[in-house]
């Protein structure tokens, strides 16, 4: 949020939230949160991974995805075969983890993404 | 269907239509969140998923009719941000608003927060936006849907919108207030019923302390926007009635490209101010969404 009259105006309130908040600190790091990486990820120029949604499903399951990624170990933006941004997933020794929310991300949206393929499918044989 | 909302069959045109409208569910709308994704990838991104959206109005390009699709939460877009469900008539308040880049917005009763995130949209996350709501609890629903939806202009506040405090100006004041909500019944089954103003007798008192506080915030060109969902006048011109007998306030007209009734200048024995008819009425027999008020207010020059 940049400096102007507004925001020097609104300073006088009692506020409880400015903003999107940008990091969280986990432990001793501090980590993006997941709407700060699907806002901005999209302008990363590295650490980036497009994953497919059985991958997708693995790392909401708890699972790691092994990648050859040219990568210290760290965060990875995560986003779709279709350059959607998901979030972030966690790079060590080779394989991927989920940082994703997964209460947020519901089954009946992997079960919809699924359709899309039989919905591809379709419209192929009809063509 | 005899008996709901009888007593507004003398100000409701085609009042047996607007019955009948009340038996069938209100359709799914969204909005496209245009801070994260244009219209265009998203009819894209749902055509693949055999999802089909009807442009709701031409002059608006984010907005659109799902009509087979129940749960608009169940897609991966809401989580990305991409998609809010939104009744289509409250799109409609902050694009009757039209509120401009930079400028300086106050949503009196924010949460949950669809109307500010759509603020945000127009004003392209430029300026400053107040999202106020009294109640902490609420404030986790609307702190969602802003960071959700990618709002990088807004603060949350946690004040009475009837004290606000008074030494703020804003461009901007958008007030939907907390109402008996009629708008929103449907009655599509037959269990549904509707418990007119049982409990809700004090709303007008409430609604007329915020309208005059959110005209007091107002610049000396600055506009504002009273919404309700609801068809009672008690909540809505009567309301409005009281702002242009106490200020300086005049009603503006709403241009907004789409359907509506003028609002009313009488109800039962009362009669109010004649440039009520500025406002608008929304009936779902209509426009197919949930019925609305809304009047736009600036001040009188």
């Amino acid at each position: 949020m940049k400096r102007s009259q507004h925001i020097e105006t609104a300073s006088h309130l009692k506020v409880a939230k400015v903003g999107l908040r940008a990091f969280q600190r986990v432990g001793n790091f501090v980590k993006p949160t997941t709407r700060f990486i699907q806002t901005f990820g999209r302008f990363a120029s590295k650490a980036k991974l497009q994953i497919n949604m059985v991958q997708l499903q693995t790392l909401l399951e708890g699972g790691e995805i092994p990648v050859d990624l040219k990568l210290d170990n760290g965060y990875v933006v995560l986003s779709t075969e279709e350059d959607r941004v998901l979030g972030l997933g966690l790079l060590i020794n080779g394989k991927i983890r989920s940082q994703l929310p997964r209460k947020e991300i519901r089954n009946a949206m992997l079960n919809m993404e699924s359709n899309k393929t039989i919905v591809s499918q379709n419209q192929n044989r009809e063509d | 269907m005899t008996g709901l909302f009888e007593e507004y069959s003398a100000i409701i045109p085609e009042f047996s239509l607007f019955q009948e409208s009340l038996q069938r569910p209100i359709p799914t709308h969204i909005r496209v969140n245009c801070l994260l994704i244009e219209p265009a990838s998203l009819i894209h991104l749902l055509e693949e998923k055999g999802i089909q959206l009807i442009q709701s109005f031409q002059r608006h390009d984010a907005l659109y009719l799902a009509p087979r699709l129940a749960s608009p939460g169940n897609l991966l877009e809401y989580f990305l941000g991409y998609i809010h469900p939104q009744a289509l008539t409250s799109a409609i308040a902050s694009i009757a608003l039209a509120p401009r880049e930079n400028s300086y917005l106050l949503d009196m009763c924010a949460a949950p927060g669809g109307k500010s995130a759509h603020c945000a949209q127009l004003m392209n996350n430029t300026g400053l936006i107040v999202s106020n709501d009294l109640y902490l609890n609420r404030h986790i629903s609307l702190g969602h849907t802003l960071s959700r939806l990618g709002v990088l202009n807004a603060m949350v506040t946690g004040y009475q919108a009837q004290e606000f405090p008074s030494k703020q100006r804003f461009d901007y004041v958008l007030a939907d207030v907390p109402c008996s909500c009629e708008g929103n019944f449907r009655k599509t089954r037959d269990t549904s019923s509707y418990r007119e103003n049982k409990g809700k007798e004090n709303l007008p008192d409430l609604q007329k302390k915020i309208i005059l506080r959110g005209f007091d915030l107002l610049q000396e060109n600055g506009q504002m926007l009273y919404a309700t969902c609801t068809y009672n006048p008690e909540e809505n011109e009567s309301v409005v009635d009281l702002l242009l007998k106490e200020r300086d306030a005049e009603l503006l007209p709403i241009d907004a490209g789409f359907d509506f009734e003028p609002g009313i200048t009488e109800w039962k024995d009362k009669k109010y101010d004649k440039r009520l008819k500025n406002a608008a009425r929304f009936y779902p027999h209509r426009l197919d969404s949930v019925g609305f008020f809304m009047a736009r207010i600036g001040r009188r020059r």
